[in-house]
């Protein structure tokens, strides 16, 4: 039993999201506490990202665009808006978009043979490059009247004193692991990452499982960008720069191996909370938070260094 | 014809070609007084997006570049107050060697792969540039603004920038050393089939190393170019530059998946770009829409190219 939990890659992930917690819980005290409510919060949004991210890693393959995808449906969310769509509508529009978007990024890399990392890489240009052009570098809001909606209202507010977010982050959460661990299509998502041409050859359709890896990404992408804008009131054009690299970071800290065919969607989100425990604690104890960034690059390659150099990791990293 | 065809650099040239000639009579000429800061801008990715596509070849990627970039800046300017500008110099392209050592040795002895070891890398030297710029800039002190070696990259030969000078050189050489040498040939060899050179006596670990090793130097050099012609270096100094440096290196020929490459393909994917984001300014687009272009090129080329392989059996 110890030792089954010893191999599995997530061990390293837990053991250091355990201390990194004490160690802040024990150094900041109540004003910790306080802030979990927030933590949580940033949490999910990331958290949410991150479940897509480590689909299409699972699977082999990359997404880059998810910074530019989220900032690009949250913007046509509240362009909608603006123009005076029903906000039912425009969510339903807007998560159609993000499917799509998740669509072409799958079909050019199946139906191509391109390797995705440079595919997303040309969305991610291409979606920050339209987000700046509409907004013009200026921060859209939503109207007024449409802020008192029952849909913005819901996705913005919170229940029982935490962020509605960190709810739908959880059940997501729950339904991923169920879709990857017990489902067909979970099962498929493992056996393309991690050969290929045994997944070919065993009669698994490989391009529709990888298209629908890259939707669930967009997708879900583009349900946190409304869910942020939606908690904000508005979006800015910088939204979501450099996310791409966060939740890659947080993928393979969560022991997701990084050439597919092997990791968890839960571990992944604990690694979008020890990113995230790292950068909130570092703030609340007054610490510099451009520290931030330099710890969060020798944690990552230092975790995935050590899990190279333990012994019975069969896994590939 | 078919072998050009068959030549990686086949796209961009035609592409560059295309579009000078589009800018040039869209702008009624006004697109050529242009040129020289046209040629300024490639000059400072050029030289980075060469490093990069060195390290492609070899089928390792180094998403530290811009960092290492600004970092190298920063070592530059803290150096040049204790010992004067040229041993600042050497420290600092010195330091941006050591940053590809450190890449090196973590991806190749700890078998880690190198886009985590670089993107680690780019977070770890982001911040510091970060915390010793204190999130703004740093600039040269003024007493060692006239100093003769900076004033050497800012200067013009025959009415060419040095800095367009340098990339120049560095093309011709590293084109060379690719085409023609034992270490080219290793490269490409190692980029190709890292276990079949190493049964005919190629160490892919020693090879990359050097590759990973020019890849940060080059990005250093490029580093304290700028910092000498433009006197400060800034904490965003750099962002992006991964991710255009490797859009220029696939438009300009290079493959992701390592093993053949080109050097001054890629050198014309920069000037593609750069003269995209002049000409686009002076046909009074917004500068949004050339990240946009960018995006949309970097797609197109690799449908492109895919169809193409087919079309010719090139080996790309």
């Amino acid at each position: 039993m110890i030792g089954s939990l010893l191999r599995r890659q997530e061990f390293a992930v837990v053991v250091c999201l355990t201390l990194l917690m004490l160690y802040f819980a024990i150094i900041t005290g109540e004003a910790w506490a306080a802030n979990l409510p927030s933590l949580l919060r940033d949490v999910s949004w990331l958290g949410i990202v991150v479940i897509g991210q480590a689909i299409v890693i699972i699977s082999g393959e990359f997404d880059l665009s998810v910074g530019s995808v989220y900032a690009f449906v949250s913007m046509v969310f509240l362009m909608l808006l603006q123009a005076s769509v029903g906000p039912y509508f425009a969510f339903i529009l807007s998560l159609g978009l993000g499917a799509l978007i998740g669509f072409l990024n799958g079909y050019l890399t199946w139906r191509f043979r391109i390797p995705s990392l440079l595919v997303t890489l040309g969305f991610l240009f291409v979606y920050r490059g339209l987000v700046e052009y509409v907004t013009g570098g200026q921060t859209l809001i939503i109207p007024t009247d449409i802020q008192q909606s029952s849909l913005i209202q819901f996705l913005g507010g919170k229940f029982l004193g935490l962020h509605i977010s960190i709810y739908l982050c959880a059940a997501l959460l729950a339904f991923f692991i169920f879709t990857m661990s017990k489902t067909q299509y979970g099962n498929h998502v493992y056996a393309v990452g991690g050969d290929l041409n045994a997944a070919t050859a065993t009669g698994v359709p490989c391009g529709a499982v990888k298209v629908r890896t890259f939707m669930i990404s967009s997708m879900l992408a583009g349900f946190t960008g409304i869910i942020t804008a939606c908690s904000l009131n508005s979006v800015s054009t910088t939204t979501g720069t450099a996310m791409e690299f966060e939740a890659i970071a947080a993928t393979v800290i969560g022991g997701v191996a990084l050439l597919g065919g092997a990791g968890t969607v839960w571990g992944a989100v604990l690694g979008v909370f020890t990113l995230l425990s790292l950068k909130h604690g570092l703030i609340l104890d007054g610490v510099n938070i451009f520290t931030y960034q330099l710890l969060l690059g020798i944690v990552l390659v230092s975790l995935v260094a050590l899990r190279g150099l333990l012994p019975n990791s069969y896994v590939r990293t | 014809m078919k072998s050009f065809v068959q030549r990686p650099e086949a796209s961009v040239i035609i592409c560059v070609l295309l579009l000078v000639a589009f800018f040039a009579i869209g702008t009624h000429g006004v697109w050529f007084n242009s040129l020289p800061s046209v040629l300024r801008l490639t000059a400072q990715l050029g030289i980075i997006a060469i490093g990069q596509a060195i390290l492609m070849t070899g089928g390792e990627i180094d998403l530290s570049v811009g960092s290492t970039f600004a970092i190298t800046g920063v070592v530059f300017i803290n150096a040049m107050e204790f010992m004067g500008v040229a041993p600042a110099m050497v420290v600092a392209l010195g330091f941006s060697c050591l940053v590809g050592l450190l890449n090196a040795l973590i991806s190749v002895r700890f078998r880690v792969p190198s886009m985590i070891v670089t993107l680690g890398a780019m977070f770890v030297y982001r911040g510091i540039t970060y915390l010793a710029t204190t999130g703004s800039s740093i600039s040269i002190p003024h007493e060692l603004r006239a100093d003769g070696l900076v004033l050497l990259f800012k200067a013009r030969f025959l009415g060419v920038n040095a800095s367009v000078l340098l990339l120049v050189i560095l093309t011709v050489i590293l084109a060379f050393i690719l085409a023609r040498t034992r270490f080219g040939s290793h490269l490409q060899a190692v980029g190709g089939n890292a276990a079949s050179a190493l049964a005919n006596g190629v160490s892919p670990a020693w090879i990359k190393a050097k590759a990973f090793v020019l890849c940060s130097f080059l990005a250093g050099v490029a580093g304290v170019m700028v910092v000498a012609q433009e006197g400060s270096v800034y904490g965003t100094s750099g962002m992006k530059m991964e991710l255009e440096t490797i859009a220029a290196a696939i438009i300009g020929g290079c493959s992701m998946r390592g093993g053949s490459g080109s050097i001054w393909g890629p050198v014309l994917g920069v000037f593609m770009l750069s003269s995209l984001k002049g000409g686009l300014l002076l046909m009074g687009a917004p500068t949004s829409w050339y990240i946009a272009f960018v995006g949309a090129i970097l797609i197109g080329f690799l449908i492109l190219s895919s169809q193409l392989r087919k079309v010719v059996g090139a080996v790309v």
